[in-house]
């Protein structure tokens, strides 16, 4: 029998409160978030990255929790969906979803929450596309998200046309022209 | 690039009668109480020294009885359209002596929000006179697949029989029709 892993301490702060837990060395933050701190909200479905569902900002960047060794995040600052909310309401991504329906079963949301959230909070301009690549969601709720991101990136923007968006209109495609070429 | 042009308006007529019920005695028989009624038509680009099927449009109609949530019915048919088109287009189980051969997501290719068709129409057809609420789960996900080999068949003159319509398996089929 091989003796437990050995562990040692990984100091983090997650959504502005500081933690100490102990970790082994092929603890991934995703483990750490779950099994230690109890942040559910991040989601490991494919345990690989290609699915996105388990994304947290690490430092302002969006990383898939799951690839991430836990030993390499010392001192480094965390949020998930849960630290999105504050005393004023929901977060502006969290409110853009909600007002465009941008779920189904709602176990992708939090991943594509926190892309969202790195992605305006970078100092580039947005890309949605970009930050949206790689997340999946099985209900195929996409045209929704698209929707949401939309919006909340024309808000940030303020850009002229937020208003008008269209995802639940009764017909929210745009007439297409066709061309010969 | 040979973009055909298509103008006017596609339509369609056409009637189903289904039989069903259960034998009282034996209680054997087509258990399903109602029937789903879906279609859909889909537009593609086929690149022909790729063989990459790209969708540019699908457009589904359902007909939904009487509609209680129109949000949640219109994205559930939205959600089975992008699910139709995944099976379309990348998913592939694969089996190694009964054992799934590529069960995680680096080997089965799901659709992402950069495979969805630029134009994807919903329309859920209410009967007035009928206030029956039917199931809407996956309405239009069965002739997602249909709908897009017919196109390619159009565009392209090949008849795809498997799924999914791989750039390889449409290399392939070009390659025979030469």
């Amino acid at each position: 029998m091989t003796d437990p892993a050995p562990t040692f301490p990984l100091r983090l702060r997650v959504n502005g409160r500081n933690h100490q837990v102990p970790v082994t060395a092929d603890d991934t933050l995703l483990d750490v978030l779950r099994r230690e701190l109890r942040y559910f909200s991040c989601r490991e479905t494919c345990g690989l990255g290609l699915c996105g569902s388990c994304t947290v900002v690490v430092d302002g960047r969006a990383v898939s929790a799951c690839l991430a060794p836990a030993f390499v995040q010392d001192g480094a600052d965390v949020r998930t969906a849960e630290g999105l909310e504050d005393s004023d309401g929901l977060h502006p991504v969290q409110q853009a979803f909600v007002d465009e329906q941008a779920f189904q079963c709602s176990f992708c949301t939090p991943g594509f929450l926190m892309s969202v959230v790195a992605m305006l909070e970078d100092d580039g301009a947005p890309d949605p596309e970009q930050a949206l690549t790689g997340h999946l969601c099985r209900c195929g709720s996409y045209r929704q998200i698209q929707a949401a991101v939309d919006r909340v990136v024309c808000e940030r923007t303020r850009s002229a046309g937020c208003a008008g968006s269209p995802a639940h209109a009764a017909d929210r495609s745009t007439p297409e022209t066709e061309e010969t070429r | 690039v040979i973009t055909k042009s298509r103008r006017g308006t596609l339509s369609g007529n056409g009637s189903f009668v289904t039989e069903g019920g259960l034998h009282p005695e034996t209680g054997q028989g087509i258990a399903s109480d109602h029937w789903h009624q879906g279609a859909v038509a889909a537009e593609v680009d086929v690149d022909t020294a790729t063989g990459k099927v790209t969708v540019r449009g699908l457009r589904a109609a359902v007909y939904a009885g009487t509609v209680v949530n129109p949000v949640n019915a219109r994205m559930q048919i939205d959600g089975s359209v992008s699910f139709g088109l995944s099976h379309a287009l990348f998913e592939q189980l694969l089996h190694d002596e009964g054992h799934p051969a590529n069960s995680s997501l680096s080997e089965y290719a799901v659709a992402g929000l950069g495979d969805l068709p630029a134009v994807l129409e919903v329309s859920l057809i209410e009967d007035p006179d009928n206030p029956e609420v039917h199931g809407l789960g996956e309405t239009c996900l069965p002739p997602v697949a249909p709908a897009i080999a017919n196109a390619i068949a159009d565009a392209v003159g090949i008849r795809l029989r498997d799924l999914p319509m791989t750039a390889e398996r449409v290399l392939d089929a070009l390659e025979e029709s030469r």
